[in-house]
């Protein structure tokens, strides 16, 4: 535009500026009309050449950075082109985890170990206005090829959305099943204690996912309230095929449903309402209830509550659990009443003195939190399996203290101390082989976890 | 016993928080003036709900790039989206308003992809919704 402006200006000036006298003479009249030829044809090629590098610049500016300028060994490692475009991001988050116990305990089998738990890709796409698709893969432990196949590789949810107005809009896909917050709110860096809560793996079976479908949708109510939804249809619970009855060492974690083929035709409902009166608070419960038989006469239904406190530096969060499942197992082996909470206490800080000391790696967006967790499961509320060997091997406690840092909020380098209890047990030990061994090993949980 | 007595105590700290602050402004213009003044100050979004009776309206949600970087390679993928709910009531001879913005954040990091999740509203903007309705009153000479 410039360009054409300063043009402009010299065609005045060349027009203007020739002798009156001179107009009418033929010859100079020729000569004027040639500059003016000239003028319009540099006109002309200027204009294609500001609407290229327009072109090209727009170009650009769309373009995703094909790198984040890190530089120098070990960071060369983050010098990788990501895919970032309007339609579609991809990213992910991955962990790394190490225990140092006395002994073993619910989910670590070994006192001493290192473990690169989680690497989770995951997609979101714009498909249009109206149509979203969102997805998590998870690899764990190195996924399935590692060298003693002990890995995962499956998805953690894959959903299509089709967005009808707020208040209500389809999903369906492999769903998170919205039972409890911590189902909904897993990923590593999101959590700031390493393991998860023990009512969140074995009562609420976490990471839980079914195939299903249904509607959620966000209200509000008031000027300041809020309130979420989310109502699904799913395939139901299922025992695996190599059980005959829901085990007390693995909750409900055995009764998840089968993602391809339902066991029974039988569908199970979920359910989640959440309700925020103002910012800080919000509170839910939520429910599942589905047969799990081959013949679908035996149920299983689980409901939760769960909260989230937040005041400046505050929070506390927690949620609580209860099951009842039809018995299942011969001889009255099998639990039919499963229960559990966590509660837990969040305290963000930030020394002003660390951002003076040490600007690089203590920022405005730096923050230590210190957490301190009560946990309480119980896999068997009626005793059923008491006298069995090994029976009752779920009524746990846990009291957990962490300190853990967040040079950005989403990465997080967690310390945790944790003390385990496991109560009203028989014939357990941690010595004899062929009995159940002992889940109560205290100590030192590390990890780190970041998005990307 | 105790433990109860922990987890109630926890349960009830709700009963300490309070809504958010909204600073109200007293003005001597009619109701009239200040309704009309304030749907005017926000009249770059559109009007969700107003209800004249009751004083109050709501704006639509205007979404906005977000202010946090995502992840670990900070990158510019975070929505913020705002509404401003105003409440204009009669006072004696006067009128009082009051501007609130709520304010929510959307990230495709992980699991945070699945819904909008609210946040604190930018104080300086409601400031700045308020201070221009007092400014127009002000030129009305009121």
């Amino acid at each position: 535009m410039q360009r054409l402006a300063i043009i402009g200006i010299l065609s005045v000036c060349l027009l203007g500026g020739a002798p009156f006298a001179a107009m009418a003479d033929e010859k100079t009249e020729k000569v004027l009309e040639e500059r003016i030829k000239k003028l319009e044809q540099m006109v002309e090629s200027l204009t294609k050449h500001e609407a290229e590098e327009t072109k090209i610049k727009t170009a650009k500016e769309g373009e995703p950075p094909l790198s984040v300028g890190s530089t120098g060994s070990g960071k060369l490692i983050y010098a990788k082109p990501f895919v970032s475009a309007p339609k579609a991001i991809v990213g992910g988050y991955m962990d790394f985890e190490m225990n140092f116990l006395t002994d073993q305990q619910l989910t670590r089998s070994r006192a001493t170990n290192f473990d690169q738990a989680r690497f989770i890709p995951f997609i979101y796409g714009d498909v249009t206005e109206n149509i979203k698709v969102a997805a998590e893969i998870e690899l764990e432990h190195g996924g399935t090829n590692n060298p003693k196949a002990d890995g995962e590789i499956k998805i953690e949810f894959a959903t299509v959305d089709y967005l009808v107005a707020e208040p209500f809009n389809f999903r369906a896909g492999l769903l998170l099943m919205p039972v409890g917050k911590f189902n909904l709110l897993h990923d590593s860096p999101l959590n700031d204690l390493t393991d998860r809560p023990l009512v969140s793996r074995l009562v609420i079976p976490g990471t839980w996912t079914e195939a299903g479908a249904g509607f959620y949708g966000t209200l509000y109510p008031g000027r300041v309230s809020k309130l979420d939804y989310e109502f699904y249809a799913f395939n139901g619970f299922a025992l695996r095929a190599a059980d005959s009855a829901v085990a007390v060492g693995d909750g409900l974690r055995n009764l998840r449903g089968f993602q391809r083929n339902d066991n029974n035709n039988n569908k199970g409902v979920v359910g989640r309402v959440a309700f925020s009166p103002f910012l800080g608070v919000e509170v839910a419960g939520s429910a599942a209830h589905a047969a799990y038989s081959r013949n679908a006469d035996k149920y299983a239904t689980l409901w939760a509550l769960d909260w989230t406190l937040q005041r400046g530096p505050l929070e506390v969060i927690g949620e609580a659990a209860w099951a009842r499942i039809d018995a299942s197992g011969a001889g009255g082996l099998a639990p039919t009443g499963m229960r559990g909470y966590y509660l837990q206490g969040n305290y963000h800080f930030l020394p002003d003195f660390l951002k003076t000391w040490s600007p690089r790696h203590f920022t405005d967006a730096s923050t230590f939190t210190a957490v301190v967790r009560w946990d309480s499961v119980d896999t068997d509320t009626d005793n059923r399996t008491l006298t069995a060997t090994g029976g009752n091997t779920r009524e746990l406690q846990r009291l957990t203290l962490g300190l853990n840092f967040r040079p950005i909020e989403d990465t997080v380098f967690k310390l945790d101390y944790q003390f385990n209890t496991q109560l009203n047990t028989n014939h357990v030990s941690s010595s004899v082989a062929g009995e159940s061994v002992r889940i109560d090993g205290n100590g030192l949980v590390l990890s780190v976890a970041t998005y990307f | 016993m105790w433990k109860t007595g922990a987890i109630l105590a926890l349960l009830l700290l709700p009963g300490c928080l309070t809504l958010a602050e909204q600073p109200a402004t007293v003005s001597s213009c009619s109701f009239e003036q200040v309704w009309e003044t304030s749907l005017a100050a926000v009249s770059d979004m559109q009007i969700q709900t107003a209800d004249k009776s009751a004083g109050v309206f709501e704006t639509n949600w205007l979404e906005v790039v977000g202010a946090r970087q995502a992840g670990i390679l900070k990158r510019d993928v975070t929505k913020e989206r705002f509404k401003y709910v105003v409440e204009v009531t009669r006072d004696g001879i006067g009128t009082v308003w009051s501007v609130l913005q709520l304010r929510e954040e959307w990230s495709p990091m992980g699991v945070r992809m699945r819904q909008w999740q609210r946040m604190q509203g930018n104080h300086q903007d409601t400031a700045a919704v308020s201070a221009t309705i007092a400014r127009r009153l002000k030129d009305k000479g009121c």
